[in-house]
């Protein structure tokens, strides 16, 4: 004898913070979705914006209907485990907001709930980049060879992925399998919510498939200092998931922070000059032609050597600094 | 002069292990230090362990057998004119309170007008069902699901509803299920309190009584009884965020 709400088959959860301009290209996104109006809804959290993200959400009201939550800025982590909370329907996909959906993502995500319908499934989808970002040096190196924002070339055929690649911003659950087995840690402002969350799941039989039918693009530039400070952030986040873990000897290892700090000892002197050789390459390659690049290999190689370890670096003063820093908050016991 | 108008009256019930190590004394410390409100406090032992000279004044009930909580709650209420509160807390005696706990809690309950309530559950705590994990930048939400456990609030527009607790469920569980039905037919709203979390961590729950049993009884509960499934349950209505301090 049950009390029965009617809801849509599938929720999108977008988390947004001072991305206003974006934000609008990914909710006309969702707008024009195959899956008719009902069968699907809209919840864009917002994280404590100042911009006008307000009232963007509101000029679109006529176009999509979204349910529009405000909290003050409280990092990702709370910030999805809020639109999870809001969210109606059994499935809930997690979508960032400098992302425009394809028109069949929630209708291929569904179809892969329907293919992999045991709680534990989670369905990672596939992200491009958006055409007029394909020529930028540094987009191409992140979302390529690099693959420090996202990269498929080492997704395997293989039916089930592990944790790893619970990719927040792309992937889709069952809303009862994360109300019955775990949420985001809140301690967790930004990086690692989703993967330190699948590393829980894994215990009750979390498994990711890939779906590459379910489509999203990524629209946003990213500098080099932007990206630079994201990966201090990453690295933030890093030493935090590994505190939480401190009997997991595997885990460091897969986050490929081993041993922090002894890299930080050789690596500390030199930093700066780490960090500017990246920014004097960057200017550098901008100003040739797309095709230079590509055609000479060498200076390639030189500028994807420099980002890395620009990137390396900033990540592991990211893990220093929350090591050391008493600002931080004291790692919660895992929820 | 001035006329003071008397404070309005909260009861506070809640059931001990006399024989474990327990936080019911530091629970009840907190909840009597409210500026605001007048506490009545009374609970009841279970176990051999007579209670200490600190919790002697607030025992009202002393039980040496095994006996289900709804029914211990229940015997604790059976005297007492509930018309006489504004609010009923129901409390377990493992959880760690944060300060102003009772006047801070009060006030967004009664601001936003829920019936039945209870506050978030810090993320390190033993958490059941996730949703009342504690949501940061969030003061308070609406929702359609109020746990039973490990404290929750009863207006005294829903005591009809909810007070005496159907004895029916082993342990109560499965009346968080049916409460939102009847919540929602009487017109009232329930909500959880994100802003003053409480800390449950002290003690494992299902540790002391048998869960299979309590499993079994909530289940024939359900066969009897209206109540959201699960799918339906744990959301979000509305959500007030937290006001910068």
């Amino acid at each position: 004898m049950t009390n029965s709400i009617s809801a849509p088959k599938i929720s999108a959860v977008v988390t947004t913070y001072n991305r206003a301009h974006l934000l609008k290209k990914t909710l006309i996104s969702l707008a024009g979705q195959t899956l008719a109006d009902e069968e699907y809804e809209v919840v864009v959290i917002d994280d404590g914006s100042s911009d006008n993200t307000s009232q963007i959400v509101a000029d679109l009201q006529a176009l999509v209907h979204v349910n529009y939550v405000y909290q003050p800025n409280s990092g990702l982590a709370s910030a999805k485990n809020h639109g999870l909370f809001y969210s109606k329907s059994p499935i809930v996909l997690f979508l960032d907001d400098d992302d425009v959906a394809d028109p069949a993502l929630l209708e291929q995500h569904l179809l892969a709930h329907k293919t992999f319908p045991d709680p534990n499934y989670a369905v990672l989808g596939h992200t491009n980049l958006a055409a007029n970002l394909r020529e930028d040096p540094l987009m191409q190196f992140v979302t390529g060879e690099g693959g420090h924002l996202f990269s498929y070339e080492y997704i395997s055929a293989a039916p089930r992925l592990d944790y790893s690649y619970f990719w927040g911003g792309r992937t889709s659950c069952k809303r009862k399998y994360l109300l019955s087995h775990g949420v985001f840690n809140p301690i967790f402002k930004f990086g690692f919510e989703d993967i330190e969350l699948g590393f829980r799941l894994r215990l009750h039989g979390l498994h990711v498939v890939y779906w590459p039918k379910a489509v999203n693009t990524m629209i946003r530039h990213i500098s080099l200092q932007r990206f630079l400070q994201r990966c201090f952030r990453q690295g933030e986040s890093g030493y935090r998931f590994i505190s939480l873990y401190p009997e997991e000897q595997e885990l460091a290892a897969g986050l490929s922070l081993v041993d922090a700090e002894a890299e930080w000892r050789k690596l500390s002197s030199n930093h700066p000059a780490v960090i500017q050789a990246a920014f004097h390459l960057d200017s550098m390659v901008r100003i040739l032609q797309p095709n230079q690049l590509q055609d000479s290999a060498y200076y390639r190689n030189l500028l994807h050597f420099a980002y890395s370890r620009a990137f390396r670096a900033e990540t592991i003063r990211g893990y220093m600094e929350a090591r050391d820093s008493s600002r931080l908050p004291l790692a919660a016991s895992p929820v | 002069m001035t006329e003071i108008s008397p404070k309005p009256k909260l009861l506070v019930i809640g059931v001990y292990l006399a024989d474990k190590p327990n936080l019911a004394l530091s629970v009840t410390q907190s909840i009597k230090s409210s500026s605001a409100w007048s506490v009545d406090c009374r609970w009841a032992s279970i176990g051999c362990t007579e209670a200490s000279s600190d919790m002697r004044d607030v025992t009202s009930l002393a039980i040496s057998r095994p006996t289900a909580k709804t029914v211990i709650l229940n015997r604790l209420l059976s005297d007492i004119s509930l018309s006489d509160y504004e609010y009923v807390m129901i409390v377990d005696d493992d959880i760690a309170l944060p300060s102003d706990f009772v006047d801070h809690y009060l006030r967004i309950v009664a601001e936003r007008g829920f019936a039945l309530s209870q506050p978030a559950r810090t993320h390190n705590s033993y958490i059941d069902h996730y949703f009342v994990a504690q949501l940061m930048g969030v003061e308070s939400r609406q929702t359609n699901f109020v746990e039973i456990g490990p404290l929750f609030v009863v207006h005294q527009s829903a005591y009809s509803l909810i007070l005496p607790l159907d004895e029916r469920p082993p342990m109560g569980w499965g009346l968080d299920f049916v409460w939102p039905v009847l919540i929602e037919r009487q017109g009232l709203s329930m909500g959880i309190v994100d802003s003053c979390p409480v800390e449950h961590c002290f003690r494992k729950p299902v540790a002391y009584y048998d869960y299979a049993e309590a499993d079994a009884g909530m289940k024939k509960f359900f066969s009897e009884n209206e109540h959201l499934s699960y799918e339906d349950t744990f959301r979000i209505f509305k959500s007030y965020p937290m006001l910068a301090t």
